[in-house]
């Protein structure tokens, strides 16, 4: 017997292009929101304070400050604009009510949880991309200028390896989209924006901090603290492993193999999440 | 049961299988970046009760303004001279980021050389030099700065620096000429060693009364010295060389 969720659309065949429509308008919708252009500028004029900071910098380099600095503001602003940028395009439509209009439709309910996944994923993009470019075009001006300065500090010509940089934004990007893809699933469970929104930074500091959990779930003496730590280091993606600016900014090598692990490991649970979602969505009563 | 709870019970349980299947490859990935432990960072964290704010930036990743801006509130406390305070942000710069010399050694230089002196008023500061008393406080810092420097070895084990510190703290704290040679010579022989390290290291031989050894390393050591280089002081190593074969009749 096979089983047809209850507010599907029945005899509908699955369409990805009607997904990537939903998308395309949810993208629009995303760059309209003044919230977006808003943390956009703050991020750019957090990153842009580097070489202000960097009069307070003790220890690194000041290339390694600026880089550091960048890598920061790619992740703290870039987590808090996907989470609320999620729930706005995922529940303000449901909260307005104009999510009953489009899903009357001929629309699957994981054909709008998709589309508006992309919508939110493409705005990411292009804050990610804008924010890495924009890093990398600093540090290059900047290294050119040093190099000019002090050609003895550079004995073998640049230090800093622009490649790398880029792949902190594609890693980022992944990060994000785990992160986006478990506020989707909320989404398609909370009632309200603030819950969705609260649910979202709390499984970022938590996904954040994973990796503590499995460090204390090997450490810990106790059964009960053992179960604990396993619970938590299981239940939640590890954002910490997408964290790769430490070795980039002190101009370390890192290994492809490391590069094409993180990639599976954040699509699989994005895959995951969004599978999930789909089928909450469908179950759920708007 | 209802319905949602078994739905909610389904998903617990597919993401816990789903972070068991991928727990490999988390493992793996980890390792290929080389990522480090945290939880180092975290319980100095919870000791020097950092704002939220800071909080907020270290998860972020703004590490490194977090650190110089612990290092700004902890020359706040060494003014004031309290203790708890200074190290509990020492030791915090120093765990959010362990990656630059400069948390490891200044703040292992403020351990063994300000805070002893903390203890006593400006007009009894010799009775640290003079007492029994004030030899175990020295004494008892020092550990706690060479405690400091073998964790930021550790972080740094390339750094010559940090072993060059160890040695002086050896030597000028502790007293212990043997242990600092023995970490002298070991800076020495890193890559990107400052040359005043193998100036020190032949001058704990020789204060150990090992002149020949002194001797030899020397003029071992000015062969490969650039001359050009101010840093290097081949003329004081010269005559230092001559002193010694003076000294040694030779």
């Amino acid at each position: 017997m096979t089983h047809t969720p209850e507010f599907e659309t029945p005899n509908l065949s699955w369409s990805f292009r009607r997904a990537w429509l939903i998308g395309q308008n949810a993208f629009r919708e995303a760059i309209r929101m003044k919230f977006f252009a808003a943390l956009m500028v703050l991020a750019l004029a957090a990153f842009a304070s580097s070489f202000v900071f960097r009069e307070f910098n003790f220890g690194a380099s000041e290339l390694k400050f600026i880089a550091d600095f960048g890598f920061g503001g790619l992740s703290l602003f870039g987590s808090i604009l996907t989470v609320i940028l999620t729930v706005q395009l995922f529940l303000g439509e449901i909260e307005h009510r104009t999510a009953l209009t489009l899903l009357a439709k001929p629309v699957r309910r994981s054909e709008y949880t998709l589309g508006k996944y992309i919508g939110a994923m493409i705005a990411i993009a292009c804050f990610v991309a804008s924010l890495t470019l924009a890093l990398a075009l600093a540090l290059w001006i900047r290294e050119t200028q040093l190099i000019a300065e002090s050609p003895d500090l550079f004995p073998e010509g640049r230090v800093m390896r622009y490649g790398d940089i880029l792949m902190f934004g594609v890693m980022h990007m992944l990060r994000l989209g785990v992160l986006s893809a478990l506020v989707v699933l909320f989404c398609t469970y909370a009632t309200s924006t603030m819950f969705a929104m609260l649910m979202g930074f709390l499984v970022w500091i938590g996904g954040q901090l994973q990796h503590v959990a499995t460090e204390a779930w090997v450490a810990s003496g106790t059964v009960v603290s053992k179960l604990g730590y396993a619970f938590v280091s299981l239940l939640l993606p590890n954002f910490h492993l997408f964290d790769i600016g430490d070795k980039i900014a002190l101009g370390e090598a890192i290994a492809l193999s490391g590069y094409a692990k993180a990639m599976i490991y954040g699509l699989l649970y994005a895959s995951f999440y969004l599978t999930v979602s789909f089928i909450s969505f469908s179950k759920r009563e708007l | 049961m209802n319905s949602k709870r078994i739905q909610f019970i389904g998903i617990l349980a597919a993401a816990l299988l789903l972070g068991w299947a991928t727990r490999g490859l988390e493992q793996s990935a980890s390792e290929d970046f080389g990522q480090s432990s945290d939880t180092e960072k975290l319980e100095a964290l919870t000791q020097a009760r950092l704002s939220q704010g800071m909080s907020l930036a270290l998860l972020g990743g703004y590490r490194p303004i977090v650190a110089n801006m612990v290092w700004i509130a902890m020359d706040g406390a060494w003014m004031r001279r309290d203790f708890d305070t200074t190290l509990s942000h020492i030791k915090l710069a120093t765990s959010i980021d362990p990656r630059h010399e400069f948390f490891w050694l200044n703040g292992a230089r403020i351990i063994a050389n300000d805070m002893p002196t903390w203890r006593y008023s400006y007009e009894e500061m010799d009775r640290l030099h003079t007492t029994i008393e004030g030899r175990m406080i020295k004494d008892e810092f020092a550990e706690e700065a060479l405690e400091l420097l073998e964790k930021g070895s550790s972080r740094l084990p390339e750094n010559p620096l940090i072993l060059a510190e160890m040695g002086v703290i050896e030597w000028r704290k502790k007293d212990n000429l043997q242990r600092a040679g023995d970490l002298f010579l070991k800076a020495w022989g890193m890559p990107d060693a400052p040359y005043y390290v193998g100036r020190i290291y032949a001058e704990v031989l020789e204060r150990q009364g090992r002149r020949e050894e002194a001797l030899a390393f020397l003029r071992e050591m000015v062969i490969d010295l650039p001359e050009n280089e101010l840093e290097a002081m081949v003329p004081v190593v010269r005559e230092r060389i001559r002193r010694l074969e003076r000294a040694l009749g030779k």
